[in-house]
């Protein structure tokens, strides 16, 4: 596999997983000696008259803390009595495929760890091999087949929702892909489906996130609006320049290709009905930029709010002049939804960097350099000011092209104009 | 003995110090009998090269010279039309300083000797890593035995520390010279001095106050005429004598000749001449300020470069410090007189003789790390939700040297076979890599079939000598990967041979 860095953050979820193996290798362990079956077939045969019950799963609701940690909310799927398929004339080991589907939906749970995910994609899965599993084998108490942590669970829609549990028992190549056994049916020896918890009541996930299916349907209206707001800021000056509509162009392919088939489409269809009904508002009655803003707000992820700043700084670039409105306003955008100070001001540095025919001058400086006389103190705007300074003045020694490095002294000049200015 | 040589390759001038039997430095002449030499070349088309004053003369007689090339030293001039190539070989800043080191090598090897056991090169505080190698390169092309280099600021700071008994305490070194400004907080506690700060700003010196001048005269000049100034008809300087000139006086004339007519002669006030450098003051402002923030308790400010003559200069530093700085020497010369106690203290002990061990070894000095040096690792961007490869530093800038520092990372994929390792450089903890310079880029194999989250240790060491050495190792498997990066790239050889094409006179 392809090298793809290196990573600082695996201590927290290492430490999780490590001890959720430990938690499950233990009942593991007596999955596979009690499935192996002990001494002679007589003797397993035997067992079946020394009480093993029958065949059942449990969903637990449950709580377990970790050595050192906070104590974490789990479901744990459970089993006793007989495996209800043995490696028998197949001659294969057997594996068991844990998921958990939205019963409304009928869709698959999200997970956020990976060792809890499918192969390809993120949906929930917990499979774990019982290996050569002879006839008669079964576990006389409840034994743990897998954990979920609840914390770590998307389901596709918001709020409380009722889940299935469906055990696999299954060829150990078989993959489940999307919540559903990919190959043909040769490969799975049986399912169960589990609905109710332990206690009898329906198997519930209490989700105070958004769902996936829901954020995707949010991230399509804020799409659109990020959309509008686009249109408004290239329409600042009447008109959609070449370049600007191009951005835009760009921008809606990129988010149409996510998709596939019909669905692609729909948001196709949505998009440049949205840019149609942005360009006749902009030419007509205008766009108020506000409501559009605070729902933006609302309804986008982080993501979705910083793939609208993006855009909103292509267009903002795209006609080689940073009107001091157009870049007054990208600073709003990007404050009201919550990108930092200087994000934003990485954003917009790159692009000043990597258009050097920009035009940065004293009548844009204060919003180039992000300082607002009107709602930041003296004080305040002197430390923005060598903030950005000392920022420039390494950058200068690190830019590769004469252009690179004419525009960040150009930067430099301008701050201390403004210094005299501000700060004389 | 063998002599011990510091060198001060200015934007507008060069300096030659060297330590005499005694171990006092002292500034060597150039053939001329010049303290400075300026740092100008005038090659012809017989490839004879002309450096210094005599450089100069060519340009009053209309032919083309190059100046101020240091400020390009170590960039890419590829694209830059005041460099080019001169019958099929290439003129670099590189090329030039080479030329001018030559030169004064020469000279050097014609008054004293040219039994020269070590010889440190100085450079601005602020420069990254490519442009001191640079810087380094030409004086081993011009053949000098070049052992190490050294901050401008920091040279000045030792010879102070040798020559002026300071007091304990913290002081300001503000180094303003021909074409960079620098600045360096040290410490001096008995016979230790330590560099405890450093910054500087690459595009702000004398010349940049020169062009501002410049830019005021013409701005007269079209007034009067309705023309701009021809360059080519002005005499070569007349834009550092007027400033010289108003650096005394709160008045000048300054007469610019025109193509048709008598020169016009035009007044220029001390006034406006401050008012035109306002803005590079204020750059230099801007960097004390932060500085005095950090270290309120600086006791002196020691000034150094031609350009702290500006009176505009000094009363800036004496507003922003709250204090009158003080001009100890002659402010041309300290870097080089610096550069050469320098070559002394880390010259092997067997180059000096009793007197010069002596005196040296009343002088400890201690010296930091310039910047901030780390690895790409994948983190996470709050703003964006999304993990992305930013720098992520293991040394910082002002960690004392020597300097070992291991930091722990770890591995993405399951079955990484292949980590990507990067050693990164950057004034400041910028964020972005693009705005970082990169040292040196390589590959850490792994065994296959690996889980993520495997460690790795990164190792980061500053030796003495200021060569940084990184290696990076996994443990359980036993592979590792290491890499010293060197100040002083390895000769090219082809470059060398360009050289040798010319004729320095």
């Amino acid at each position: 596999m392809e090298a793809v860095g290196i990573i600082i953050f695996f201590l927290f979820f290492g430490s999780i997983i490590s001890f959720v193996w430990k938690v499950v290798s233990g009942s593991g362990k007596a999955v596979i000696d009690t499935a192996r079956g002990q001494g002679t077939l007589g003797e397993n045969i035997g067992a079946n008259f020394r009480g093993i019950p029958e065949t059942a799963f449990r969903v637990v609701d449950d709580v377990i803390t970790p050595e050192g940690g906070d104590p974490l909310d789990v479901f744990k799927f459970e089993m006793r009595g007989l495996i209800p398929v043995n490696s028998g004339g197949r001659g294969t080991n057997i594996s068991v495929g844990i998921s958990l589907l939205d019963d409304e939906t009928k869709m698959p749970v999200m997970c956020l760890l990976d060792d809890f995910q499918e192969l390809r994609t993120r949906f929930f899965l917990s499979q774990r091999e019982l290996g050569h599993v002879p006839p008669d084998s079964g576990f006389k108490s409840w034994v743990t087949l897998g954990i979920a942590f609840k914390d770590t669970l998307t389901p596709p829609k918001s709020g409380n929702r009722r889940l299935i549990t469906l055990f696999r028992f299954m060829h150990p190549e078989a993959e489940i892909h999307g919540g559903r056994l990919e190959q043909d049916s040769s490969y799975l020896y049986n399912v169960y489906s589990q609905s109710t918890s332990s206690n009898g009541s329906p198997i519930r996930l209490d989700f105070d996130g958004v769902g996936y299916v829901d954020a995707d349907e949010n991230s399509e209206i804020a799409q659109t609006l990020a959309l509008k707001l686009a249109v408004s800021l290239a329409m600042v000056d009447g008109e959609l320049h070449e370049s600007e509509g191009f951005a835009i162009k760009n921008w809606i392919q990129k988010y149409v290709e996510d998709f596939e088939g019909s669905r692609r489409e729909q948001v196709k269809s949505t998009m440049n009905g949205t840019l149609e009904e942005a360009y006749r508002d902009a030419t007509t009655t205008g766009i108020d930029r506000e409501p559009l803003l605070l729902e933006l707000a609302e309804v986008g992820t982080k993501i979705d709010h910083y793939e609208t700043l993006e855009l909103l700084m292509d267009i903002m670039a795209a006609d080689d002049e940073a009107h001091a409105d157009e870049l007054a306003f990208v600073n709003h955008v990007g404050s009201e939804l919550g990108i930092s100070t200087q994000e934003i001001q990485r954003m917009k540095d790159l692009r000043f960097i990597d258009n050097d025919q920009m035009v940065i001058t004293e009548n844009n400086a204060e919003q180039v350099l992000g300082i607002d006389p009107d709602t930041m103190s003296r004080p305040e705007i002197c430390q923005k000011l060598e903030h950005e300074f000392l920022t420039w003045n390494s950058r200068i020694q690190s830019l590769d092209t004469l252009e690179e490095r004419e525009t960040a002294q150009n930067m430099l000049n301008l701050i201390s104009q403004a210094q005299i200015r501000y700060c004389g | 003995m063998a002599e011990l040589v510091g060198i001060d390759l200015g934007t507008t001038n060069t300096v030659i110090a060297y330590l005499d039997e005694s171990g006092d430095p002292r500034i060597q002449v150039n053939a001329a009998g010049e303290n400075l030499t300026p740092s100008a070349v005038y090659i012809d088309e017989q490839k004879n090269v002309l450096v210094g004053t005599e450089a100069i003369k060519q340009a009053e007689f209309g032919f083309r010279i190059w100046t101020e090339f240091k400020r390009d030293i170590g960039n890419d001039v590829s694209n830059n039309e005041k460099y080019g190539t001169i019958q099929q070989i290439e003129i670099t800043p590189e090329v030039l300083s080479t030329f001018v080191l030559r030169k004064l090598k020469h000279d050097f090897e014609m008054a004293r000797s040219s039994d020269i056991s070590n010889t440190a090169i100085t450079y601005p505080a602020n420069y990254a890593d490519e442009r001191r190698e640079a810087t380094l390169s030409s004086g081993k092309l011009a053949d000098w035995p070049v052992g190490l280099g050294i901050n401008e600021p920091s040279a000045a700071a030792l010879y102070f520390a040798m020559k002026e008994n300071l007091l304990p305490g913290k002081y300001a070194i503000y180094d303003f010279g021909g074409g960079t400004w620098d600045i360096s907080i040290i410490e001096v506690e008995g016979t230790e001095t330590t560099v405890v700060d450093t910054s500087g700003i690459v595009q702000c010196g004398g010349k940049d106050f020169d062009e501002k001048l410049k830019d005021l005269v013409n701005e007269k000049f079209m007034s009067e005429t309705g023309v701009a100034i021809e360059e080519s008809l002005q005499a070569p300087g007349i834009f550092e004598g007027t400033k010289k000139s108003l650096s005394i006086r709160d008045e000048t004339n300054v007469a610019i000749r025109q193509q048709n007519g008598p020169p016009v002669t035009l007044s220029v006030t001390r006034a406006e001449f401050e008012s035109a450098i306002s803005t590079l003051i204020a750059q230099t402002e801007i960097v004390c300020s932060s500085l005095f923030t950090k270290y309120p308790d600086i006791v002196q400010v020691l000034l150094v470069g031609g350009s702290t003559r500006v009176p505009a200069v000094k009363q800036s530093v004496e507003k922003t410090f709250g204090k009158t700085p003080l001009s100890v020497g002659n402010p041309d010369e300290v870097v080089a007189l610096g550069a050469a106690i320098y070559a002394g203290l880390r010259a092997e002990s067997t180059s000096l003789n009793q007197a010069q061990s002596e005196l040296l070894s009343k002088v400890n000095f201690n010296e930091i790390a310039n910047h901030y040096l780390g690895v790409s690792a994948l983190q996470l961007n709050e703003s964006s939700g999304n993990f992305e490869s930013q720098p992520s530093y293991i040394i910082n800038k002002g960690t004392k040297i020597p300097c070992t520092i291991t930091e722990p990372y770890y591995t993405v994929a399951y079955g990484q076979e292949n980590v990507k390792l990067e050693v990164l450089q950057a004034s400041i903890p910028e964020t972005d890599k693009r705005f970082v310079n990169v040292l040196w880029e390589g590959n850490l194999p792994l065994p296959s079939g690996l889980k993520e989250g495997e460690r790795i240790d990164v190792t980061f060491e500053i030796s003495e000598d200021g060569v940084i050495h990184c290696s990076f190792s996994h443990e359980p498997s036993g592979r590792n990967e290491k890499v010293s990066l060197s100040p002083q790239y390895e000769l090219n050889e082809a470059k060398k041979s360009a050289i040798e094409a010319f004729f320095v006179e």
